[in-house]
């Protein structure tokens, strides 16, 4: 480097010192001049997973265009990355942002992909005091996440594995109909982790219930699913529970449905991302979700960024409410910290309590995960009631069985946070 | 029983797509003495082809003319390209189909985008062909069995029942005497990359179709068709037969396992510990034709039928 450029790099620094200095002293006055805060989004926006990385981009986009609309001092603003579903992508445009100063960091696609970006956000927080980034994770429910590897610098918005499956299997433990159930998942954390909590809750719950054979199949490379469908067949399952999204439960339905398999398929994710639209007629009554978005009982915020979503894209679905809730509780959380530094803001957070997209929703102060409301649904005919709106173009929608409180999911805390000094 | 049947059936019908594209890939490798990695790439492009042509004049319409076209392609590609880049040897051309491959995703990316497209059967292959112990056969699938069996049934008869296939042979094996004898030997290099290319275009048209048309198809199904050819060695049509079939039937049958590595090992008289006695059989199926194929090149480096080593 050239000594011209470290004199510039160095009236630089002068320079964003000062600027730092005034925000300062303009906040420490009380007073909130407009400020922007940029949220980087990180998404699968090619490969198997793009489906599910547009979906939450688009979210994303609905629910700040939402809170921007009401929110006159703080405005947000997308910055989209797309993360391949490769962790090494992650962690070039995680070096890219924070070059460009950003300090909030939201998506991020699988949970090896989360894992990694937050051992690179608590390294980077700790060599670089003053200049911490924050990450807000609305996807990726590895319990891992809020237990033996949970971070001061990590929220999470949307329910993890277990408690979505305890929500599952206390509704399963109603249904007298279900006795052999077959479990298939991807062959990865996620997917192993489904299987683990739903042979372990409904063991407990429904002892009667047998299991008649758990499969793994490579994430999203598995184009035929005939090899995996005969053998669910030939088990004489009547239910299948599976935490595939995007492409490998399109897949998966499809490949049902050529062999005229008849079975319940409780998903995690079969309310969107072409999953309705793969099954058509034949998933009535047979494919359902537990999910924490519901069409049916929209609140006013909910209503209106679900109606911008659908206005710009009328056969793509919201799926879960992370992103929303995630949004809102950033939004809130700046307020009342009165600074968009990512520490404060994260002390605010925690044990935030606010009107959710469907219910009381609260961020637990100990572990940083979301308490939500889940919804247990079926997929049925569009009748104007019972299931108000049709799913991507379809005459078919989504109604609810069941609704789960957000207390009655409330995990055993399972984290030691080390807090930094406020 | 039912699992068996109904397993061998995928498995064949899996099998016969791997060998639609490893005869081309094989007998392209005769031909220039070389691997063409482009081969998986000109496969995906034959199913883009097809689903543009799909939209607009229908399915039938695109199944026929997209090989046509990615046929014609390779014509050229073989014309201007390859032949310009033989006389600097193997080397170059083999950094060269392998930069094409890359070159072709981008391409692709481009312009369908990078997310899976929306490309299906018509719906008069929707239903079932007939039932199996119950199970129904889906109507696409005997729909490619056919279709690959006529295109290879049609292959072979070119081959060794024609003037033209003659030549070809000869061209493969004697270049020099057949020159001499006042054929045009370029031609004939040419029109068979092309065939090859017309091959991997209607493979990519059934396989787009029934699997997904997305641009990491290349990439996917191209390592399975190196193993492939790799199996029933170079340059051996009978044999990419052969290792096609085995592949597929591998692949689907070991999915049908319901064991764990711990208890199929103890009639073997070995013992498998910990984490790797719970691994089930059915996940290692994705790995399966690797380990055939490291199998196959330690004990017959030259592949099942094939002729010359590896």
């Amino acid at each position: 480097m050239t000594n011209s450029h470290l004199f510039t790099k160095n009236l630089l620094a002068r320079f964003g010192a000062a600027m730092c200095a005034t925000i300062a002293l303009t906040l420490s006055t009380g007073s909130l001049a407009q400020q922007i805060v940029r949220l980087a989004d990180l998404e699968p926006l090619s490969g198997p997973f793009q489906s599910q990385g547009d979906t939450n981009l688009r979210t994303l986009q609905a629910a700040v265009d939402e809170f921007n609309a009401r929110s006159k001092d703080l405005k947000f603003e997308v910055v989209p990355y797309d993360a391949k579903g490769k962790a090494q992508e992650a962690m070039n445009i995680f070096r890219q942002a924070t070059e460009r100063g950003i300090r909030y960091f939201v998506g991020g696609g699988s949970s090896a992909i989360v894992s990694g970006l937050m051992e690179t956000i608590n390294t980077y927080n700790a060599r670089n005091p003053g200049q911490e980034v924050l990450y807000l994770n609305h996807q990726a429910i590895d319990p891992a996440f809020t237990e033996a590897q949970c971070s001061f610098w990590h929220f999470r918005f949307d329910p993890h594995v277990r408690m979505r499956m305890f929500a599952l299997a206390s509704h399963i433990t109603r249904d007298k109909s279900v006795k052999k159930v077959y479990l298939i998942n991807q062959d990865y954390s996620f997917g192993q982790q489904v299987e683990a909590s739903a042979k372990s809750y409904l063991g407990a719950m429904r002892p009667d219930v047998v299991i008649a054979g758990e499969e793994r199949h490579p994430i999203g490379s598995t184009k035929d699913f005939s090899p995996y469908v005969a053998k669910i067949k030939a088990s004489g399952a009547d239910t299948v529970i599976t935490g595939n999204f995007g492409q490998d439960l399109v897949l998966l339905i499809k490949a049902a449905k050529d062999i005229g398999l008849k079975v319940k398929f409780y998903t995690y994710y079969g309310n969107a991302l072409g999953a309705p639209t793969a099954v058509g007629t034949a998933g009535v009554d047979s494919l359902r979700l537990v999910t924490t978005w519901e069409t049916n009982a929209m609140s006013q915020r909910a209503k209106s960024i679900y109606d911008n979503f659908k206005s710009k894209y009328p056969k793509s679905e919201i799926f879960h409410t992370g992103v929303i809730e995630m949004v809102n509780l950033l939004g809130e959380a700046v307020k009342k910290a009165g600074t968009i530094e990512p520490k404060g803001v994260a002390f605010a957070l925690e044990g935030l309590k606010t009107a959710g997209a469907f219910g009381e929703v609260q961020m637990r102060a100990a572990d940083h995960q979301l308490l939500a409301p889940m919804f247990i649904q079926t997929f049925e005919a569009q009748d104007g009631k019972k299931v108000k709106y049709g799913v991507e173009g379809l005459v078919y929608g989504f109604r609810t069985d069941a609704m789960i409180p957000a207390s009655a999911t409330e995990p055993i805390m399972a984290c030691q946070m080390q807090r930094p000094a406020r | 029983m039912e699992v068996l049947a109904s397993s061998l059936l995928n498995g064949l019908t899996y099998g016969f797509l791997l060998f639609m594209l490893a005869s081309g890939l094989t007998l392209i490798f005769s031909l220039m003495g070389i691997m063409n990695f482009a081969h998986a790439s000109i496969y995906m492009l034959g199913a883009y082809v097809g689903y543009a042509l799909a939209k607009h004049l229908g399915f039938w319409v695109g199944a026929l003319v997209a090989p046509a076209l990615v046929g014609i392609m390779g014509c050229a590609l073989e014309r201007w390209f390859l032949r310009a880049l033989h006389v600097r040897g193997h080397v170059v051309e083999l950094l060269f189909t392998f930069g094409l491959a890359l070159l072709i995703e981008e391409v692709v990316k481009l312009i369908w985008g990078a997310g899976p497209v929306d490309y299906n059967f018509p719906h008069a292959l929707k239903g079932s062909l007939f039932e199996l112990f119950g199970t129904p056969y889906p109507a696409y699938k005997g729909f490619m069995v056919l279709v690959t069996a006529a295109a290879l049934a049609g292959l072979y008869a070119l081959v060794t029942h024609t003037r033209v296939g003659l030549i070809v042979r000869a061209s493969l094996t004697h270049p020099l005497m057949v020159e001499n004898l006042g054929h045009d030997t370029d031609r004939v290099f040419m029109w068979v990359f092309g065939l090859g290319s017309a091959l991997a275009g209607l493979a990519g048209v059934i396989g787009g179709a029934a699997l997904t048309t997305e641009p990491s198809m290349a990439t996917q199904l191209g390592t399975i068709i190196f193993v492939v050819v790799v199996i029933g060695g170079l340059g051996s049509i009978p044999g990419a037969f052969v290792a096609s079939i085995l592949v597929g039937l591998l692949q689907t049958l070991l999915i049908a396992v319901d064991l764990r590595l711990g208890e199929a090992l103890i009639p073997m008289g070995l013992l498998a510990h910990g984490a790797l006695a719970e691994v089930k059989i059915s996940q290692l199926a994705p790995m399966a034709p690797y380990c055939l194929m490291v199998a196959v090149l330690l004990i017959r480096p030259r592949g099942l039928l094939g002729r010359r080593d590896a």
